[in-house]
């Protein structure tokens, strides 16, 4: 049984969070869920929950996600910087790259979380 | 990073599972590959980072807090402590392998005596390129030496130390480093001594469901029962875990197997990541200390047939008179010496905290964890465990309170009742003093249930009209009223009265109790006047058999006076408990509780004869008594204020 973190936005990914969190259950995985970002304290507690994995699972769709405005100079999503805290700590990475052309809205365009 | 590209759910699933599993496999490969440097630059050597790992996110804090905040200068020292199967090696490693990518040494070092811990110092020499195999300068000091000048930090894991002796040369005494000491012994610097408790209930039963997977609809019920049957210990848990997986069985399967074969299932089951099973790493423990000190291992199987709460042993360990005719040779000859010696408990007290076998001793009592005590128990042969059953029951019982009834005793049953529950049988004298207490200071219910199993049990060992059986039968009438179902305590009374006229004679004071409580529970379920009479004929009763000022006479005149008022003599009741007020002043003293309870009640009944400056008089008299005895604050000095203040303003009306 390994630690997994499941990292990804939330809005474009629904179904795909669904069935990778399901996959990890059911193989026996304890799988650690990013949050609906919504605060600078989730922020850091996805950061902190990224730390004390095992393994680190990224699904990538088209939205870049939820960038926090504060202490966050660079401008990097909270997704992006899972990604990033994970490469840090030396946590083995395993990223899935959604290649379909997806349904964009026109609010997508507008709002990239 | 591993990359996958998916277009649907089922290429994604392909992905995530080939890329998890692969992942995996190469940090597998990682932990079995040969000990040394794992990367260029660093110098690595720790066990695999634990597997199961719950509940412990809140010590790692404090321990990271411990190590890395503020306080002076040089290296930080840690001494994580706790029992064996506490999980403390995990800890350390679960800390170590989150600290990797900031340290440039990572070193776990064997710490069970020096001679091993010298030669992993010789290895991380080598390691650090300070010394070869040849060399014959002194490893340790080698090692310090580039500590002390190491550019990166550094952590170092002193695993299973005896105690601080056999570690404290080899700890590196400058650098930029964290050292971690996992031990059994408690015996630390303060502010160096981290405890590694055992799990709450909760978060031991989450980790034997996600340890098992029991999805079984009874898997989170038993789950619960099994960590509080294992105390929370990590070990049997994670035991019990792999136990459970290697064999197919649920959790609920186990849980009775371990109810009814505990020793045997302590030996079973291959934890991950530790050599031994429960039984085996206290069995360990156990026979250090019978090697060293037989003192303190006579003190874990007294303990062992206490209760797991805590052990008050400055009541326990007093000297017994007559303790020694009702023990054995081999019994006596180890408690004796520590009920008689207070170093000699001491010494056996702090023997057993070298090990972690104990708490911290605090207000005089220690606690044992349960498993400790199952273990201990399991491991003498039968005849010397009866032994010492026994004598836990002789001398929780003789620490006992003699008489349950006063207040000032019920600290100590407070201290003695999970112990007495644990080794007395219902059929002691004891256990009928507990089921007193508990009555007598509140909890009538329970003392209920508690008394009609002492009953049960002084029926059948001493029949149906011994003494102490009509003692019970009494107990638990008078509690069955008590709790509020006062027709039944009649009843019961009703029928216990002749037979205690019949066993005991019709003057002795238990039957004359017996028919005052009779008299009391036909009042209080409501025959004011039948109440009335009984206590009629019984005051002439008691002046004859026990005098005219004995408290009981006293307290059944009372009881007329009461019953008369309640039956509609208000003026009567009024006189009678001014005839009974001044005996009690004259016999008990002013402050004495019967005499103030006797003068509420002249004022109460003299108010209800209509005789509001009576009452007004009389709680004057008694409020600065109260405020006196009780203290200006206590419930009863309010309400007498409170009613001397209502019967003024009456009396000044003129009358009720």
């Amino acid at each position: 049984m390994a630690k997994v973190y499941v990292s990804s936005t939330i809005a474009d990914l629904t179904e795909e969070r669904r069935a990778v969190l399901d996959w990890l259950r059911r193989a026996r995985h304890q799988a650690v869920d990013s949050y609906l970002p919504d605060s600078d304290t989730v922020e850091k507690s996805c950061l902190e929950d990224v730390g004390i994995c095992d393994l680190y699972v990224l699904i990538a769709g088209h939205r870049y996600g939820f960038q926090p405005p504060e202490d966050n100079p660079e401008g990097l999503s909270i997704t992006h910087l899972e990604f990033r805290r994970a490469g840090e700590c030396g946590i083995p990475r395993v990223a899935l790259l959604r290649m379909n052309i997806p349904d964009v809205r026109l609010s997508d365009l507008e709002d990239p979380r | 990073m591993r990359p996958a590209e998916f277009t649907n759910l089922e290429g994604l699933i392909q992905g995530l599972s080939t890329g998890v599993q692969g992942e995996l496999d190469k940090l597998a490969r990682l932990d079995q590959q040969p000990a040394g440097p794992v990367a260029v630059g660093r110098v690595l050597r720790l066990a695999p980072r634990p597997v199961f790992l719950a509940g412990r996110e809140e010590l790692l804090a404090e321990l990271n807090a411990l190590l890395t905040g503020d306080g002076g200068a040089g290296p930080r020292v840690v001494a994580l402590c706790g029992p064996g199967g506490a999980g403390k090696t995990s800890v350390a490693l679960e800390y170590a392998h989150r600290q990797l990518a900031e340290v440039g040494v990572g070193w776990q070092f064997a710490a069970e005596n020096p001679t091993v811990l010298a030669a992993g110092f010789a290895e991380l020499a080598a390691q650090l390129g300070v010394r070869d195999a040849t060399d014959s300068r002194d490893p340790v000091a080698s090692v310090h030496g580039m500590l002390a000048v190491f550019s990166a930090e550094w952590l170092l894991v002193f695993d299973n130390a005896p105690d601080r002796a056999v570690v404290e040369g080899f700890l590196p005494p400058a650098g930029r480093g964290r050292m971690l000491i996992t031990t059994q012994n408690q015996d630390w610097p303060p502010g160096q001594a981290l405890q590694v408790p055992v799990l709450d209930t909760e978060v031991a039963a989450g980790f034997l469901i996600n340890r098992t997977a029991d999805a079984d609809q009874r898997a989170p019920g038993a789950a619960r029962d099994l960590a509080t049957e294992l105390g929370g210990l990590p070990l049997a848990l994670e035991q019990a875990g792999a136990y459970i997986q290697a064999t197919g069985d649920s959790i609920a399967g186990y849980l009775a197997s371990f109810r009814q074969r505990r020793a045997d299932m302590l030996g079973r089951g291959e934890p991950t990541g530790y050599r031994k099973t429960v039984a085996t790493a206290w069995a360990l423990a156990l026979d250090q200390l019978e090697q060293s000190a037989a003192g303190a291992v006579g003190l874990l199987r007294l303990l062992a047939y206490c209760a797991p709460e805590a052990v008050p042993l400055r009541l326990l360990l007093q000297p017994c008179p007559g303790l020694a005719e009702q023990l054995g040779d081999e019994v006596a000859s180890a408690l004796l010496p520590l009920q008689e010696d207070e170093l000699a408990a001491k010494d056996a007290i702090a023997a057993l905290r070298r090990y972690s076998l104990v708490s911290q001793p605090a207000d005089g009592s220690v606690s044992v964890h349960r498993l400790i005590q199952a273990i201990t128990a399991d491991q003498m042969p039968a005849e010397l465990a009866a032994a010492w059953r026994q004598a836990a029951a002789v001398v929780i019982e003789s620490a006992l309170p003699a008489n349950p009834q006063n207040p000032e005793s019920w600290s100590v049953f407070a201290l003695l009742l999970p112990h007495a529950q644990a080794a007395l049988s219902v059929d002691t004298g004891g256990m009928g003093r507990v089921a007193s207490y508990v009555g007598f200071s509140g909890s009538y219910g329970a003392a209920c249930d508690l008394q009609q199993e002492v009953l049960k049990a002084r029926e059948r060992v001493l029949g149906l009209d011994h003494p102490d059986t009509l003692a019970a039968r009494a107990g638990l009438a008078y509690f069955t009223g008590m709790a509020g179902n006062t027709a039944g305590a009649r009843d019961q009374f009703a029928s216990l009265v002749p037979v205690h006229k019949r066993v005991l004679g019709p003057r002795h004071p238990d039957t004359l109790a017996a028919r005052v409580n009779l008299a009391y529970f036909t009042g209080m379920a409501g025959n004011t006047a039948g109440a009335r009479d009984q206590f009629a004929s019984l005051v002439p009763v008691h002046k004859r058999v026990l005098g005219l000022e004995h408290p009981d006479t006293l307290a059944a005149r009372a009881g007329l006076a009461l019953w008369t008022g309640l039956a509609g003599d208000t003026a009567g009741a009024r006189d009678q408990f001014a005839a009974v007020a001044a005996v009690h002043e004259r016999v008990l003293g002013a402050e004495h509780p019967d005499t103030l309870a006797t003068r509420a009640n002249l004022a109460q009944w003299a108010w209800n004869a209509g005789d509001a400056a009576g009452a007004r008089d009389q709680y004057a008299a008694l409020l600065p008594v109260r405020e006196r005895v009780l203290g200006p604050k206590h419930p009863m000095t309010l309400t007498a204020r409170s009613n001397l203040a209502h019967y003024t303003r009456e009396a000044a009306r003129g009358g009720n």
